[in-house]
């Protein structure tokens, strides 16, 4: 049951004219995979993920976009996802300390999610499955935990208890934005590992979307790259960290640490390499390549030549969007 | 446990203030206390009972004794026209008040909440607007002017409704004819409150993330709406019910005196008409208490709907 | 134009009057109180007597000689209502301005200085806040009797413990900031620091509560006065002309409901104004969500 995204392109709606967030964005994920989507902020990432859900703001609008689940298609200009919610799909947040209700107990939310995911259950039984799960993300003494409040939880925990939440879905295709930006870096490790055994227990498509690169190739099979609302490359996670395709890779890879906190901290600049510049106005039309103002290795063609996917091994997995690939 | 009794140790020192202060208060007007307190119609008799009563011969301290430890035992003393317990008098005519306040309350609460859902699901719209110039009207509209509109409008024009009184003693339908009017005109105030409150806090937890998370999960709207969205939005509404009954009780007066029904506002207000002090002290003393208790329960209320306020003042914090 | 209009805006106080004009709800005010005003100043101008009894033209609808009718005693309903109007307004005024300057007063001092202070003006309020206002009016005016001042005692006295607590609370909070910390270690007067930290701190709050408490205090002295507890005869308050009218209302229905609309105009404009003013000052406060900013 292959997950596959195809030609997703959004916009947002505002003062002056529409904002291109997300243009033309294809991927696949194999059953039991999971495929980091990286970029900066802004890039679109988040963008790509809501709008699988059919849960993008009142101000977005898709333009295209078909999304394949299980031989199935959806379009998503449509929101025929939404019916998925809860099923079919589920999706882990940024930040555990708001995403769940502070009047409500862990075990009414995990409850709750199970009159969708599992509707002929008995209360007894939905309460058991609920404590079950609770126990699966490794949550110690999962029967208090049931009446507990959000507040009473740590970061991490509360964030386990989503991903029991994602569990009891019993998704084919788990969306995690950001899930460990908000908390600890000595939690963010055992949150991933609650992650994977989700993945490798459901045998689930993962789409993680994250700006930090040390997480997709600690963690993800593939490896996405997303620049201003466009993909510049894809591949197995390995072969992109070994041999970057795109320019904008390597320079990624090259500053390893999160990708835009040296924008933010030039005293950094000294210590950490840098990518100069800023993302493109997206509510212009882009012309040429989208990085091309950016990029160390560009002439003159870039900003007019609309890149087209090089494949960059012999099974067409691994594919990057530059005219440069292949000159020295 | 521990938020209970943090709370009532609370209500118990406001209400010795309380005690505190109308004490200070009656002994703070210049003059003779046996004539404030009895009127125009101190005899010497009556003089001499209120004199050894009140213990007013005796000092002050000892009287402050002597007041609390009497109104602590219900004791008001004895009315110097009728001769009955003041107790009597003013557990008389309290049930009619509480029932047009509580009817009022109810009705505040059924509409404004329901205007309130209306407006925030028809947000922006025509009937948002208009919905939102009615509530600031149905807010800042006395509801001594209701009183006598509706008065005007449904008895003396239309004859809809019956004109004075709370109804035959016996007869359910007739006290409900003479209550729909002064409860409507005391609950048109609280229910454009409540319906703007309701809409604010609405519109403000519809946007919070953990919303999203339940509509990423699947959760149908009108569960989120009206389970996990109202829940939140009660706490604000109910937080403000307390100071809504008092409010209630209080604005009674004009309900009572318009529609010519007994009850302790128009009681208070006939008292002090007669300079009869002991009547008015113990009747809002008593509403007072009332107020009080009303308040402790919002907050009790509350820490059950928000267990983090319950943990806020166990902690000692104000919520 | 656009130079112009940034030239404009630079002055506060005429941007501010146009975005209360910019606001459906602040137009209506205005509307509202400026149609209140005309009738408060109309008496003046007319210059009928409020007080000139004229029998045999007694509960007159209204007519070109009285265009508010006249009451039981043939007394031009004009002149009364003008005069009323005038009345709430001064009282509501005067009342708002010395609860809230006494309550910043009061406040301030409790939260900046004094431990034992800060308790007994703390008990003080809470006290004076578990009565509804209307139930502590009621006390205290059947101990004190009736009367302007003492209304506006009273009137003080039941409004002034929010005003408080609210500079209390702002006070308090600002003991700590850092700035003002600063000053005192080194020495400031602390009149000083008052001055120029903590009241101009909590003008714009107190403002906008004192903005809101208006037509609360008009509904106030018109219900008093229409028990007959507050502005007494024969000088002329809606609530007295409300129930007036009431008293005589199997005969006619006009002079009751002419006072009672003017009372409804003038909470509802001045209730819109307010509101419209908190929501310009102190965006963040606005119970609408939206945000009209």
């Amino acid at each position: 049951m292959s997950v596959a995204v195809s030609n997703l392109s959004v916009d947002y709606r505002g003062h002056g004219p529409d904002l291109h967030a997300v243009r033309d964005v294809s991927f696949v994920i194999p059953p039991g995979k999971m495929l980091g989507l990286v970029g900066e902020s802004g890039s679109g990432k988040s963008t790509v993920a809501f709008a699988l859900m059919g849960l993008l703001q009142a101000n977005a609008r898709i333009i295209s976009g078909d999304m394949q689940i299980g031989g199935r298609s959806y379009d998503l200009t449509k929101n025929a996802t939404a019916p998925l919610r809860g099923h079919g799909l589920a999706m882990i947040f940024q930040d555990p300390l708001l995403s769940l209700n502070p009047v409500f107990t862990i075990g009414a939310h995990l409850i709750e999610i199970l009159r969708v995911a599992a509707p002929g259950e008995s209360a007894g039984r939905r309460r058991a499955m609920a404590e079950e799960a609770l126990a699966k993300v490794k949550l110690t003494d999962p029967r208090r935990r049931l009446d507990q409040y959000p507040h009473e939880l740590s970061g991490g925990m509360r964030q386990r208890v989503v991903i029991a939440m994602a569990l009891l879905a019993k998704p084919v295709l788990l969306i995690a934005d950001e899930p460990t930006t908000a908390l600890d870096v000595t939690v963010e490790a055992s949150v991933m590992r609650e992650i994977c055994a989700l993945r490798d227990e459901l045998n689930c498509s993962v789409l993680l979307i994250t700006h930090s690169l040390g997480l997709v190739t600690k963690y993800c099979d593939d490896m996405a790259v997303l620049y201003a609302g466009e993909m510049l490359e894809q591949g197995p996670a390995r072969a992109i960290q070994r041999r970057p395709g795109h320019p904008y890779s390597r320079l990624l890879l090259d500053c390893e640490v999160a990708i835009d906190q040296p924008r933010r901290e030039p005293a950094m600049a000294n210590s950490f390499k840098v990518i100069g510049g800023e993302l493109p106005d997206l509510r212009r039309p882009v012309s040429g390549c989208v990085f091309a103002a950016r990029c160390d290795r560009a002439v003159a063609d870039c900003a007019v030549t609309v890149p087209s996917a090089v494949r960059l091994d012999e099974e067409g997995r691994h594919k990057a969007r530059c005219l440069r690939i292949g000159a020295s | 446990m521990a938020f209970l009794l943090r709370r009532a140790q609370a209500a118990l020192f406001t209400i010795a203030c309380v005690m505190l202060m109308l004490f200070v208060l009656v002994r703070s007007v210049p003059g003779d206390m046996a004539s404030i307190m009895l009127g125009p119609r101190a005899t010497p008799e009556l003089r001499a009972r209120i004199v050894a009563e009140m213990g007013l011969d005796q000092n002050i301290f000892t009287q402050l004794w002597l007041f609390l430890t009497r109104v602590v035992r219900g004791d008001f003393g004895e009315d110097v026209i009728s001769r009955r317990p003041i107790f009597d008098i003013v557990a008389e005519v309290l049930p009619n008040t509480l029932i047009l306040a509580g009817t009022a309350l109810f009705l505040s609460l059924v509409f404004g909440i329901l205007l309130g859902l209306i407006a925030a699901k028809s947000r922006g719209s025509w009937a948002d607007s208009l919905l939102g110039l009615l509530s600031v009207a149905f807010v800042s509209t006395p509801s001594l002017v209701v009183s006598i509109v509706l008065l005007l409008l449904f008895s003396r024009a239309l004859h809809w409704f019956p004109v004075a009184g709370v109804g035959d003693s016996g007869d359910v339908l007739d006290q409900l004819a003479h209550l729909v009017l002064p409860a409507t005109a005391l609950a048109l105030g609280w229910i454009g409150y409540i319906a703007r409150l309701v809409r604010a806090a609405l519109l403000e937890t519809l946007t919070e993330h953990h919303i999203r998370t339940l509509r990423a999960y699947g959760v149908p709207e009108w569960r989120i709406a009206g389970i996990y969205a109202l829940r939140l939005a009660l706490v604000p509404l109910v937080s403000i019910l307390g100071i809504g009954l008092g409010d209630l009780i209080g604005s009674a007066v004009f309900a009572e005196l318009i529609f010519a029904r007994p009850g302790i506002g128009s009681l208070i207000f006939n008292s002090i008409a007669v300079r009869n002090y002991p009547v008015v002290q113990a009747a809002v003393l008593i509403i007072v208490l009332i107020y009080i208790l009303a308040n402790m329960a919002v907050d009790l209320i509350n820490s059950r709907l928000d267990p983090r306020i319950a943990r806020a003042l166990r902690e000692g914090r104000q919520a | 134009m656009k130079a112009v209009a940034a030239d404009i805006s630079d002055k506060p106080s005429p941007a501010r009057w146009r975005r209360i004009w910019r606001d459906r709800n602040g137009r209506l005010g205005l509307l509202f109180m400026g149609l209140v005003l005309l009738l408060a100043l109309s008496g003046l101008i007319l210059g009928a007597d409020p007080n000139r009894i004229d029998i045999p033209q007694r509960l007159a609808a209204p007519s070109l000689a009285h265009w508010l009718g006249t009451d039981n005693l043939g007394r031009d309903l004009t002149a009364r209502i003008s005069a009323g109007t005038r009345s709430a307004l001064t009282l509501a005024l005067l009342i708002v301005a010395a609860s809230a300057f006494l309550g910043a007063v009061i406040g301030t001092a409790a939260g900046l200085f004094g431990r034992w202070l800060d308790w007994i003006v703390t008990a003080i309020f809470d006290t004076l806040s578990a009565f509804p206002a209307l139930i502590l009016a009621f006390s205290l005016v059947a101990l004190y009797g009736t009367g302007r001042q003492t209304f506006v005692i009273l009137a003080i006295l039941i409004f002034l413990p929010q005003f408080g607590r609210l500079a209390r609370a702002r006070a308090q909070a600002l003991r700590h900031q850092s700035f003002v910390e600063a000053e005192r270690l080194l020495g400031v007067h602390p009149m000083v620091i008052v001055l120029r930290h903590i009241l101009p701190n909590i003008a714009g709050p107190l403002i906008v509560l004192a903005g809101m408490n208006i037509p609360v205090v008009i509904t106030f002295e018109a219900g008093l006065s229409f028990l007959g507890l507050g502005v007494q005869p024969p000088a002329s308050s809606l609530g007295t002309l409300i129930k007036d009218g009431f008293i005589y209302m199997s005969e006619s229905w006009w002079p009751t409901i002419g006072a009672a609309g003017t009372l409804a105009l003038a909470t509802l404009g001045s209730t819109l104004l307010a509101e419209t003013f908190r929501d310009i000052l102190d965006p963040k406060s606005a119970t609408d969500v939206e945000g009209r900013a």
